[in-house]
């Protein structure tokens, strides 16, 4: 039952620096998440902890020792690729069995695990059939059983339902966390779907261009983002630049869009007085309500501001609404799909709650590059 | 002007049936999504319509003219795929010409006209950019761009984003239908996201195992499902066996008031995010109110899952769009709760 420690570890490929000073631990039993866009190094971060490939410098420890110690056999490892990595022409036995010897298990002990690991994964009444012949979700059952077959406590799952329809990844999703948390397995789950990453991890690693950026429990992502990138890449955020107007002990006033004030409680740490910041309010946060005749040409109150509905979409679980603000710029906001519907060209004011806004320093490159995710 | 139907086709691969008995009719100008699990006819119906995947029996119509065995190439359908397919040693500008070449049409006349078609679709400035140059937007559009060049009215989209980091497919979602819409074109395209077809699409065919099940308006759809399969597949739900009698449904544990005028054995339908919560004794409606416990919470990202038992040990799952209110949500784990949902919200089907 290991604790992975990363303690700067970088890897470089020549020149190319794929993983740069990552430092963090996952805990004994826990479901992590590494998320983050294609090439940000997260793939390169779960070859390491396999032993696959050794970092360029820093040290991964299991359980305080250094994991060049310990050889690959005996870290209890089993890795889930995306594409299965099934032999087809074996049948579903004959794959987890194969897991089993290469354990080096006595025969009868192979069948007892065979029958095991078939149950923990729904499977034990297809074990003759032939794995060219499963769908993509029982063949990735057999990966699991096999790896389990073979003995793995941590799991390393690269993409592993990526394969999947979206809506039999969302049933396997709660399928993987169920098995891992009754073996009582350590989970390291790569993925560059964020709904995926929330759906399943205690909590989740998001990476950027080789670096960690955060690690927290999906609540501290969505509600205390610590940079502009988690903001943006963790569901859906609209930014605005703004200037710190005013500070009183308890609360910060931002000037946005030349002439709205937003009123926003003090952040740790504080910025100081004329610095310019970013605001970043989630879309599901804004509040959207119609435009009082005497409304038009007045400035609003602190936490309103003006806006045009541009389109006002009914997408199903949720209502998707497009509104221009002034100076050209626009957000959209999220709604109930049982909200009120706005027509395009409806003048409308926007209601942002103190607790929506997280503030976060100006970028030191702009804003668009600060959340690129290609 | 391309409409195009499809009458009762039926369509085998690797002596499979992957299409059965599908009828369907895309108006001019219209952007139909194609939705369903993977295989189970969306990407077919598109190969049907290219002429790549043969009609066993049925007929294929292009503006009311049988097309059914017109070769691939006269179709003037352009398909776009999951991966774009443009060939990475050519520029932008050689892409687009590839069709024209091929064919050897005026040259001349056709490097004219794609300068305007490059302008349309905001490539003009990239012509000698290669493939690897580009954002995965841009290399769709040039996808677009050289289906045009090739005298494409009709695009047929197979899962274009499939490839595409989710981050970067929710950025692009709106590109390509805004796009074909000012093009005037009619359009397909398949995916298995219901959110995806949403958006995009102003109708949606719903498929199940090669069978088209419901055809429409893409609200009108979501909201009147035809079925069990539809309505579960629309949205993530809540699926029951009862019996219904005069607009009450009865669950066993628990009795619903529906909209439904159906009677006797059915399935019963209630979407997750049509269930309503409340953790401050507020009632929220008269009907369908019953008192529970939250026993589990999941942060999904833009929606938080509870699953809620019932004092009758009734189990159920609802869905709430994030909010302010439930931040640090594993505080109301445990937590007394009264749900309710309207009548509109229990989708009762024949069994």
């Amino acid at each position: 039952m290991p604790e992975i420690s990363f303690a700067n570890v970088v890897k470089r490929y020549g020149k190319v620096v794929a993983v740069d000073d990552l430092s963090f631990t996952i805990h004994d039993g826990e479901y992590l998440g590494l998320l983050g866009p294609s090439g940000c190094g997260k793939t390169t971060t779960l070859r390491m902890i396999s032993g696959l490939i050794k970092p360029t410098s820093g040290n991964i420890l299991w359980d305080g020792k250094s994991m060049e110690k310990l050889d690959p056999q005996d870290r209890d490892i089993g890795y889930v690729f995306q594409h299965f990595a099934i032999f087809p022409h074996l049948t579903i036995q004959e794959n987890i069995a194969f897991g089993a010897i290469a354990r080096g298990l006595a025969p009868r002990d192979v069948e007892a695990v065979v029958e095991e690991y078939s149950k923990v994964v729904g499977l034990q009444d297809k074990l003759d059939q032939y794995a060219k012949n499963l769908d993509a979700p029982d063949l990735q059952r057999v990966g699991l059983a096999r790896v389990l077959a073979k003995g793995a406590k941590t799991l390393l799952l690269d993409e592993p339902l990526g394969a999947l329809d979206h809506k039999i990844r969302e049933r396997f999703q709660d399928e993987l966390l169920r098995l891992v948390k009754d073996l009582n397995l350590t989970a390291i789950h790569v993925t560059h779907d964020q709904n995926e990453a929330m759906a399943i991890s205690d909590r989740i690693g998001v990476m950027k261009k080789g670096k960690m950026i955060q690690v927290g429990t999906p609540n501290d992502l969505l509600f205390e983002p610590r940079e502009i990138f988690t903001s943006h890449f963790i569901g859906e955020s609209d930014f605005l630049e703004g200037v710190i107007i005013k500070s009183t002990g308890t609360h910060n006033e931002i000037l946005v869009l030349g002439d709205s004030i937003l009123q926003v409680p003090m952040s740790i740490p504080a910025p100081s007085m004329y610095e310019e910041v970013v605001v970043g309010i989630r879309r599901e946060f804004f509040e959207i309500l119609p435009l009082k005749a005497d409304e038009k040409k007045r400035d609003l109150p602190p936490n309103f501001i003006h806006g045009t509905v541009i389109t006002d979409r009914f997408v199903g679980e949720k209502r998707r609404t497009f509104i221009r603000l002034r100076y050209g710029r626009s957000i959209e906001v999220k709604r109930r799909p049982n909200g009120r519907p706005f027509k395009r060209g409806d003048d409308i004011k926007i209601y942002i709650h103190p607790n929506a806004v997280v503030v976060f320093n100006q970028p030191h490159q702009n804003l668009e590059r600060e959340m690129e995710v290609t | 002007m391309v409409e195009i139907e499809l009458q009762n086709v039926v369509a085998f691969k690797d002596g499979i049936k992957v299409l059965d008995d599908v009828s369907l009719k895309v108006k001019d100008k219209e952007y139909v999504g194609l939705l369903g699990p993977t295989g189970s006819g969306p990407s077919f119906t598109l190969k049907v319509i290219a002429g790549i995947l043969p009609i066993h029996s049925g007929k294929l119509l292009f503006d009311g003219e049988d097309v059914t065995n017109l070769p691939p190439e006269d179709r003037d359908t352009g398909f776009i795929f999951e991966r774009f397919n443009l060939f990475p040693h050519m520029n932008v500008m050689e892409n687009v010409m590839y069709g024209p070449k091929m064919k050897t049409l005026d040259l001349e006349l056709k490097e004219k006209e794609t300068y305007e078609i490059l302008r349309m679709v905001r490539l003009d400035g990239r012509e000698n950019a290669f493939p690897k140059e580009l954002s995965g937007g841009m290399q769709q559009r040039v996808g677009i761009a050289r289906a045009l060049v090739a005298g494409a009215k009709t695009l047929l989209l197979d899962q274009p984003y499939r490839a595409l980091d989710a981050k970067i497919r929710e950025e692009m979602r709106f590109e390509i239908s805004e796009l074909v819409r000012e093009l005037e074109l009619t359009a397909l395209h398949s995916t298995h996201e219901t959110e995806e077809a949403m958006i995009i699409a102003d109708k949606i065919a719903i498929f199940k195992e090669g069978q088209l099940q419901q055809f429409g308006d893409s609200k009108k759809l979501f909201e009147r499902p035809s079925n069990e399969f539809v309505a579960s597949f629309l949205a993530e739900s809540n699926v029951y066996e009862g019996t219904a009698s005069g607009g009450v449904v009865d669950l066993g544990p628990i009795q619903l008031n529906s909209d439904s005028e159906l009677e006797g054995q059915v399935k019963v339908v209630i979407r997750q995010h049509g269930i309503q919560i409340s953790y401050d004794g507020t009632r929220l409606s008269e009907t369908n109110l019953f008192e529970g416990k939250i026993t589990k919470i999941r942060v999904l990202g833009e929606f938080i899952r509870f699953h809620i038992v019932l004092e009758s040990g009734f189990e159920i799952i609802s869905r709430q769009l994030l909010a302010l209110e439930w931040r640090n949500p594993n505080r109301f784990l445990g937590s007394n709760v009264l749900i309710s949902m309207q009548p509109s919200e229990v989708k009762v089907f024949q069994n």
